[in-house]
């Protein structure tokens, strides 16, 4: 058996009273796509957070391609090929979208290189010359090379959504996190973001482990679904498993139903 | 270093000095998310207010006192609506840098109007002291303690009871909330200003004696009441005196320690402010404010 | 256009903008200018030269540099530019702490005197060559940087700038009392070195002083550059911007703020290196608080983490603070002429710039909004309180994917 891309196993997070995570076991195995759903205050962004390493599980063991997330330090979780969105986006007010994506790629070189770079010895800039190249790519995938010279802050909300998506992408991630990426689009967005998800895996050969509110999206999209309720996982499976799950229906779908009734 | 009384109420004594100022900043910080570099400069620039009443104009001590703590009040006012308002959402730093510009502002007004040689301030408390627990204890120092003391409780008792008071607090809490709910912010920031820099007058006033007054007088004092609002979180007014008097009390001990001597003790403070903030980013009496992702 | 990314020195704008300002200095006046006004004439002319060829301007900021190397034949404002070009680099090396990094630092004209100490100690008690003094100030100055910089980690905010103006406050304090290496309040006087052989037909004392000051102003304007327009530079504008965003792309946090405190010393402790050798004098309380504050000015007044910024602010503070007279009002009170002293007429235009220009001059030039919000509010302002507040409540929940597209594309300058 290979090792997954990502493991909780037996995760647990408390924040003094409150319980986030209360021992989450769960997987995304390579090329996988799945769904972290539940409902607000679940403790999905948690799970992100422990994950990025800025939130430290009381108990429980995160593995990543057979790597111990706990003993390594926050900055050395891209290099391990996981990158992340936000939930509020998080984009680089000072950089236009080029730079960006040129700083997504942080992790591809390994050193700081301050000496080199003071001195912009030809190694550097043919490292730059090969991740403009990339940012390129990336660019094109998401249809956001006309504001390559734009500030990536000002820029229609969609759109720095998209940004932030390929800021992550651009690092080549194993395994791509994806925090409530629809939230506020609009259909045609919704439906285009969906194809843009499935594509990714196709075309980048990355896993997603995708939170999202909108139900109908995450089943539709995801091989797997995994449900957390305060905390606690209360079903993994197919997504037509576990929308039939009663437990599912109770916690989560039925609320929502009403919710939105 | 040995363990004088005298050295400690000496010590208490102009700690509440530093107390009065931190307890400015501490106003300050907590209404607008501002460090005032400049209170110390106003507290110097009111009291030279207080001393032209008292000695060129010859009004009787309290009178010119208390004209030059509503002009201190005033002064706290206008800056925040003239320099302050202006700038108040944009980057931190460019904040700071209006508050240094009026930092350097009052310090050349002082300058130009009053000149750099010592103005000979007389304390208005007698000069003798009283025979205290074994040792004597001045009747300035008493007077400086208990005269901060009060100005003190009476800025906690407006920030804490009253209606004003309570409306500055949730300005803080919530600027937009409170403007949505017919709280004036302009106004309470206003007076939040105007209160800090009352205080600092008065602890200028108190001081000048002590201290001696010239331009720079409160340059030292401003450095030990950052130290003591950093003890108190930034945030806890209760905090920002505690952090005065300890910061009082430490100084005039290490002073008085023969290889420290008054000269490198502003150093000694630093390294303790520095040790402090080590083991409690926060300060001793602030809570950890995390940001959550 | 690409030109974040593709970028070179555009040569051909440098050289044009130098022989402008040759020609304005030489040839227009007949009296040579006075240095301050030289430079902005090369930056301004920089900056139309980088406009005009539709570049970025960023380039410009070597802009000031070249026609410098014309100037010096005039001797008048050759010690006003070297001290301007001393500024400046200091100025760049706090940019690269607090505008670059985010890390609130009063604590910069310590380590000038740092720097200047190590060079008039070994230039005046130990007989060292003075120019190999130099990188040994910028040395001394760095590894102190670093170890507050690796203090400054634990701080945040304004607990940052109490942290730093500390060590401005309590630096002198030190440097005053360990009399045995610093001299006191006597100070150390250091002998202004004379040009090499080769030079010394063609240069006096003071040219040769500045040009070794333009060499180190130009290394660092280029270090800077390569460092700043990289990869690291990126880090640090993405720990600053958000620091959990930066952690994510793998930013080690830790080590680019060690590094920018670093470095932006080094460059202090290089300047004060060159004061000390082009003013011949150090004593510790020149370097105290009010001469801190007085870099932070620089750059926010010139343009917060722009490198031409350093240099257009180390200008108009250098002349601000030389200049400017005492401003006279007409009016008497009980016989007293009222008027306002210097150093408050330097504060209040000082107030004045960053409520005005936040972005800097360099903002004026570069950011059109700045402008606009400028002669908007000249024009009849509105009350900004309520503004935020607005500005708050309606920002939107919803997402317009249809927002009108911003015809004037921001321009990031250096
Ligand atoms: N840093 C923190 N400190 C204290 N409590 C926290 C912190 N982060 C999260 N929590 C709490 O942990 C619980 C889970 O939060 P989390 O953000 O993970 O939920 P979520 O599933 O992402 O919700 P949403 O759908 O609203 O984003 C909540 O009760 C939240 O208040
Ligand atoms: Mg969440």
């Amino acid at each position: 058996m290979t090792a997954s891309t990502l493991e909780f196993d037996g995760v647990s997070v408390a924040f003094g009273g409150v319980r986030a995570l209360d021992d989450v076991s769960f997987s995304v195995g390579e090329r996988e796509i799945v769904g972290l759903i539940g409902p607000n205050g679940a403790g999905k962004t948690t799970a992100f957070n422990c994950v990025s390493r800025f939130v430290r599980p009381q108990r429980g063991r995160l593995l990543a391609g057979g790597v111990d997330l706990t003993s390594v330090a926050p900055h050395e979780i891209a290099a391990l090929g996981i990158a992340r969105t936000f939930q509020g986006l998080e984009l680089f007010k000072s950089m236009t979208v080029a730079e960006t994506l040129l700083a997504g790629q942080h992790s591809r070189r390994r050193t700081m290189g301050a000496l080199s770079s003071a001195l912009r010895l030809p190694s550097v800039r043919r490292a730059e010359a090969v991740e403009i190249a990339h940012a390129r790519e990336v660019a094109d995938f998401f249809s956001i090379e006309q504001y390559w010279d734009r500030m990536a802050t000002e820029l229609p909300y969609g759109v720095q959504k998209r940004v932030d998506i390929a800021r992550a992408l651009v690092s080549a991630p194993r395994l791509l996190l994806l925090d409530e990426p629809a939230a506020g689009l609009n259909v045609e967005a919704l439906a285009e973001l969906a194809t843009v998800i499935r594509t990714i895996r196709a075309e980048f050969n990355t896993a997603v482990l995708l939170v999202e509110h909108h139900v109908a999206m995450v089943m539709e999209l995801c091989d797997r679904v995994c449900v957390l309720n305060f905390g606690r996982v209360i079903a993994d499976g197919r997504p037509e498993e576990v929308q039939r799950d009663p437990a599912v229906i109770e916690a989560y779908l039925g609320t929502k139903v009403t919710d939105d009734a | 270093m040995h363990l004088d009384l005298q050295l400690i109420t000496s010590g208490l004594a102009i700690g509440s000095v530093y107390g009065s100022i931190a307890l400015g900043l501490v106003l300050i910080y907590r209404s607008t998310g501002i460090l005032n570099f400049a209170q110390g400069e106003m507290a110097t620039f009111s009291t030279y207010i207080g001393w032209s009443f008292v000695v060129s104009v010859g009004m009787p001590y309290w009178v010119g006192f208390l004209l030059a703590v509503l002009a201190a009040f005033l002064l706290g006012a206008v800056v925040e609506r003239v320099a302050i308002r202006p700038v108040q959402n944009q980057p931190h730093l460019t904040v700071v840098i209006v508050t240094l510009g009026l930092f350097l502002l009052f310090n050349a007004l002082s300058l130009k109007f009053w000149h750099s040689d010592v103005r000979p301030f007389r304390s208005p408390f007698p000069s003798g002291s009283v025979h205290v627990l074994g040792t004597y204890i001045s009747w300035v120092s008493i007077g400086i303690f208990g005269v901060s003391l009060i100005s003190m409780a009476f800025v906690g008792i407006v920030f804490r009871f009253t209606k004003v008071g309570l409306a500055m607090r949730a300005v803080t809490s919530n600027p937009m909330a409170s403007a949505l709910m017919g709280i004036s912010n302009g106004r309470i920031l206003s007076l939040g200003w105007g209160l800090s820099a009352a205080v600092g007058a008065i602890a200028g006033m108190l001081a000048a004696n002590r201290l001696l007054l010239d331009p720079n007088m409160m340059q030292g004092v401003l450095l030990y009441a950052f130290a003591a609002a950093v003890i108190g979180g930034m945030t806890s007014p209760v905090g920002a005196v505690i952090g005065g008097l300890v910061m009082g009390v430490t100084n005039a001990l290490v002073s008085s320690v023969s290889w420290i001597g008054s000269d490198l003790s502003l150093a000694a403070t630093f390294i303790v402010l520095v040790l402090i903030l080590l083991v409690r980013p926060q300060g001793l009496f602030g809570r950890q404010i995390e940001v959550r992702v | 256009m690409r030109s974040v990314l593709h970028g070179h020195p555009r040569l051909v704008g440098l050289v044009i903008s130098a022989l402008v300002t040759w020609l304005l200095n030489e040839v227009l006046f007949p009296t040579p200018l006075n240095g301050y006004l030289v430079v902005l004439f090369a930056y301004v002319g920089g900056v139309v030269v980088a406009r005009l060829s539709r570049g970025d301007h960023r380039y410009a900021a070597l802009g000031p540099l070249v026609p410098l190397v014309f100037l010096a034949q005039n001797s008048i404002g050759v010690t006003e530019l070297t001290q301007i070009l001393i500024l400046a680099i200091a100025a760049l090396g706090l940019d690269l702490i607090t505008g670059w990094t985010g890390q609130l630092n009063l604590a910069q004209g310590i380590f000038i005197g740092l720097g200047a100490y190590v060079t008039a100690i070994l230039a005046s008690k130990h007989g060292w060559p003075i120019l190999l003094t130099l990188p040994l100030a910028g040395l001394v100055a760095a590894a102190a940087g670093l170890l507050l910089g690796v203090l400054a980690l634990r701080f945040d905010g304004v607990y940052l700038a109490v942290l730093t103006s500390a060590v401005a406050l309590a630096g002198p304090v030190l440097l005053l009392h360990y009399k045995s290496i610093t001299n006191g309040v006597n100070g150390i006087i250091v002998n202004q070195p004379q040009p090499p052989g080769a030079f010394a037909d063609w240069l006096d004392t003071d040219q040769w002083g500045y040009y070794v000051t333009v060499v180190m102003a130009i290394i660092a304007v280029c270090i800077s550059w390569n460092l700043l327009s990289g990869r690291i530079g990126r880090a640090l504008r993405a720990l600053r911007d958000s620091p959990i965003a930066a952690k994510g792309i793998g930013v080690d946090l830790t080590r680019y703020k060690v590094l920018a405190f670093a470095v932006g010393s080094f460059w202090a402790g290089l300047a004060g290196g060159l004061y000390a050798m082009t003013i011949g004098f150090v004593s510790a309380d020149s370097f105290g608080l009010f001469y801190s504050i007085q870099f932070l000015t620089i750059i926010v007044v010139g343009g917060l983490s722009t490198i031409s910024g350093a240099f257009v602010g180390a200008v108009v503070i250098y002349e601000l603070s030389t200049n400017v007279q005492t401003i006279g009002f007409a009016t008497t009170v009980n016989g007293v002429a009222l008027s306002i002293p210097q150093a408050a007429v330097y504060a209040i235009l000082l107030i004045l710039v960053v409520i005005f220009a936040p972005k800097g001059i360099i903002g004026i030039f570069s950011d059109k909004s700045d402008w606009s919000r400028l002669t908007q509010r000249l024009r009849g302002g509105h009350n900004r309180s309520t503004d935020v507040v607005q500005a708050q409540a309606d920002r939107p929940p919803i997402v317009r994917l249809d927002a009108p597209e911003d015809p004037h594309p921001a321009i990031t300058s250096y």
